[in-house]
C-alpha cells in the first residue's frame, strides 16, 4: 500500500510515545504539586507493554477483505502499549503519610522531558526525510 | 491537552507555596508582637494543603481516572499553632501581666526558615515541572517545520 510505505509505522509509534509521555508528565506534576500535603500518595505510572508477537496484527477478530481492492487494516504495536498505575511504595518518608519522593520524582521528570523531546525530534526528522524525498533534494 | 492540565497542577502547586511563603514571612515579621486585633500575642499561622482534583465535571473526572489523574494542591486552611504564647520576663513592659511576664509569639525563627526553605524548593520544583511542560509542548509544535 503506497501511503503505509510514506507513512511507515515508525511515526504512529512515536506519536503513542509522546502521548503516554504527556500523560506521565501530568502524573509527575501533580506529585510535585503535593509534595507538602499531607496524606498525599504519590501516583505512579509505569508503561506496561503487552507488545504482540504476531507482526502487529490485532489478537481477536480480524478484518476480513472480500475484495482486492480493499485497503487492508492493520493496527499498530504501540496501541496496545498502555500506562498502568502502579503502587506507590506504602511506606513515608516523613512523618506526615506523604509518599512524594521529591529527589526521584524530579529525576524522572528531567527524564521524561528528555525522551518527549527525542521523540518528538524522530518525527520531525522523518518528515524532514519526507520532504526532502518529495523536493527531490533540493 | 495534557499539558495545559499539567502547567495548571504545577500553578496550584505554586500559588499554595506562595501562600505559604506569605504566611511565613507573616510569622517571621511578627516574632514581637504581643498584642494583635483580636487581643493576645501574635499567633503563628501555618498553611494546611490538601489534594484537589483540577477537574470538576463528571466527564473530565472519569477520563482523569482512565488516563491518569492529575491532582492539584489548594491552601484547605490556615491554621493557627495552639501552642501557649512564651512567657518572657520583662516588668517594664506595658504588655507585662501582674507579675511582670509578657506574653511574646510562640514563633520559633528557626523552624520558620527551615519552612521557607522547604516552601522556596517547593515552589522551585513547580516552576522546573512548568518549564518542563513547555519546552515539551514547544517541541512537540517544531514537528514537520
Amino acid at each position: 500500500m503506497p501511503t503505509d510505505r510514506l507513512f511507515s509505522a515508525t511515526i504512529d509509534v512515536l506519536a503513542k510515545s509522546l502521548n503516554l509521555r504527556s500523560i506521565q508528565h501530568k502524573a509527575l506534576a501533580s506529585n510535585i504539586a503535593n509534595m507538602d500535603t499531607p496524606n498525599y500518595k504519590a501516583v505512579e505510572l509505569d508503561v506496561a507493554e503487552k507488545m504482540n508477537k504476531n507482526k502487529g496484527l490485532v489478537p481477536g477478530i480480524p478484518l476480513v477483505r472480500t475484495h482486492a481492492d480493499h485497503i487492508q487494516f492493520r493496527r499498530n504495536r504501540a496501541d496496545q502499549v498502555k500506562l498502568t498505575a502502579v503502587a506507590a511504595p506504602a511506606y513515608s518518608l516523613r512523618g506526615d503519610g506523604n509518599t512524594v519522593d521529591i529527589d526521584r520524582t524530579m529525576g524522572k521528570l528531567a527524564e521524561n522531558t528528555l525522551l518527549y523531546d527525542a521523540a518528538a525530534q524522530l518525527i520531525s526528522k522523518k518528515f524532514k526525510g519526507l520532504k526532502n524525498v518529495i523536493k527531490g533534494g533540493n | 491537552m495534557d499539558f495545559f492540565n499539567s502547567i495548571q497542577t504545577s500553578s496550584s502547586g505554586l500559588s499554595a507555596q506562595r501562600l505559604r511563603m506569605n504566611l511565613i514571612s507573616g510569622n517571621l515579621a511578627n516574632v514581637n508582637t504581643t498584642r494583635t486585633l483580636q487581643g493576645g500575642p501574635y499567633r503563628r499561622k501555618e498553611a494546611i494543603f490538601s489534594a484537589q482534583s483540577i477537574n470538576s465535571t463528571f466527564n473530565k473526572i472519569l477520563t482523569d481516572r482512565q488516563k491518569g489523574q492529575s491532582t492539584g494542591v489548594r491552601v484547605d486552611r490556615i491554621y493557627e499553632d495552639p501552642n501557649p504564647p512564651v512567657m518572657k520576663y520583662q516588668p517594664s513592659h506595658p504588655h507585662a501581666n501582674d507579675k511582670g511576664y509578657v506574653a511574646m509569639p510562640n514563633i520559633n525563627p528557626m523552624e520558620e526558615m527551615v519552612n521557607m526553605i522547604s516552601a522556596t524548593r517547593g515552589f522551585e520544583a513547580n516552576v522546573t515541572a512548568i518549564k518542563a511542560a513547555k519546552d515539551m509542548a514547544l517541541k512537540a509544535l517544531q514537528i514537520g517545520r
